[in-house]
């Protein structure tokens, strides 16, 4: 199943730093997250982000998947993405 | 032994301005004669677009010079005293052959162009508004008039206003007739004096319009794409689908503003993006869901699909801004 964002989401740039907004919470996105957050857009699963992580940052794939299950566990916990 | 030319006079160019304002953007008005005693204003416009990679070129439709110089006079305005310049959809190469023209008089005597007789509609004691319409002219002309005194306030709000991507309180100090005010002066061309309107120019830093429009039209997303959310969640499904609809083009234009795209009115959406090819996969995705509205039944799916639609957008158009 892909992953999307939830629709009440906004991401907002402010001083060189990415947040996520949704209506009054902000969490703050390093690089990596911003990276991957951009990438649930509806059109990749868990498997295609984590390549594309792999690949972005030189790391391997089986260290790639285990950080982004982390980090999408996460934004799936809070409700930042959905699955679709 | 001269020889008499019995030959009609041919065509002749007089390059008349030359836009030195920006070294990425070339600007040239000439006047040509048609060989039947018939003056046209021509303007070419060639704008490098460093964030798209595109070399934009426009030939906008020419004005016949005699109609240039009949809404002169019937402004009321004098080209002797007052700056005159033209601008808007026609300039900008979006317009088409029933555009308004949009003529600007910069002036410090508004009372005496309004004793002379123009049906000038003064709003305020600082501008001033005449419509022509045909038979008059051929066209449609729209004349604003604006004391100078716009143009300092205006100049001052801009030096204050900071970026609004870390100042978002000052997005709000440029209203949106104000960023389009500026936007028509930056891609105007004069009438009667090229250097009074470059010093006019000079005032402001136009770089910084794109980013202004972007940061307004992602507040309009941002609002419009919640009141889509609560008309879906309220069961009002053709609400919903109208919010959603104006959060996409909202999200849009922003990202044709943060692709430097200025012109302010939302009616040339397509033909801006049709002159940016960073944004077409975006747009093909936009046009494909405008043209197709969906049933009731189906109103939900189509709401949230374009709303993810208007966050890639936004989330594009964030992107660029930080860049």
């Amino acid at each position: 199943m892909s992953l999307v964002w939830s629709n009440d989401v906004r991401l907002r740039r402010r001083a060189s730093r990415a947040y996520l907004v949704r209506g009054g919470e902000a969490f703050e996105l390093n690089e990596v997250g911003t990276f991957i957050w951009q990438r649930c857009d509806g059109s990749r699963n868990d498997r295609e982000i984590a390549e594309e992580v792999a690949r972005q940052y030189e790391i391997s794939l089986d260290e790639a998947r285990a950080d982004c299950a982390e980090y999408l566990n996460e934004l799936l916990r809070l409700g930042l993405v959905k699955r679709s | 032994m001269h020889q008499r030319n019995t030959r009609a006079p041919r065509r002749r160019h007089t390059c008349s301005f030359i836009n030195a304002h920006c070294p990425d953007e070339f600007r040239a008005t000439w006047c040509v004669a048609d060989g039947r005693g018939q003056w046209w204003r021509a303007t070419l416009a060639i704008v490098w677009d460093e964030r798209c990679g595109l070399l934009r070129c426009s030939a906008v439709l020419p004005i016949p010079e005699g109609e240039v110089r009949s809404a002169t006079y019937l402004s009321g305005a004098r080209p002797e005293r007052d700056l005159l310049f033209i601008s808007g959809s026609l300039i900008a190469g979006f317009g088409n052959p029933r555009s308004d023209v949009d003529l600007f008089i910069v002036t410090d005597d508004l009372p005496s162009i309004v004793a002379s007789g123009a049906p000038v509609y003064v709003s305020g004691h600082d501008r001033g508004r005449l419509i022509l319409l045909p038979p008059m002219l051929p066209r449609r002309w729209d004349i604003e008039y604006y004391t100078s005194a716009v143009f300092r306030g205006l100049a001052e709000t801009c030096e204050r206003v900071g970026d609004p991507m870390t100042s978002p309180q000052d997005a709000d100090a440029l209203s949106e007739s104000d960023l389009d005010l500026l936007h028509r002066l930056q891609i105007a061309v004069p009438v009667n004096d090229p250097s009074r309107l470059e010093t006019l120019r000079g005032h402001f830093d136009f770089a910084r319009l794109p980013r202004l429009l972007a940061e307004r039209r992602m507040v309009m997303y941002e609002a419009s794409a919640d009141d889509a959310l609560g008309a879906l969640e309220g069961g009002q499904l053709r609400t919903a689908v109208h919010c959603a609809r104006q959060a996409l083009e909202y999200s849009f234009d922003a990202l044709l503003a943060a692709s430097g795209e200025a012109y302010v009115s939302m009616k040339w959406m397509h033909e801006k993006a049709k002159r940016s090819a960073s944004v077409q996969p975006l747009y093909q995705e936009l046009w494909r869901l405008e043209t197709c509205l969906p049933r009731e039944d189906g109103a939900s799916i189509w709401v949230q699909t374009v709303l993810r639609l208007a966050q890639r957008c936004a989330f594009a158009a964030a992107d660029r801004l930080d860049a």
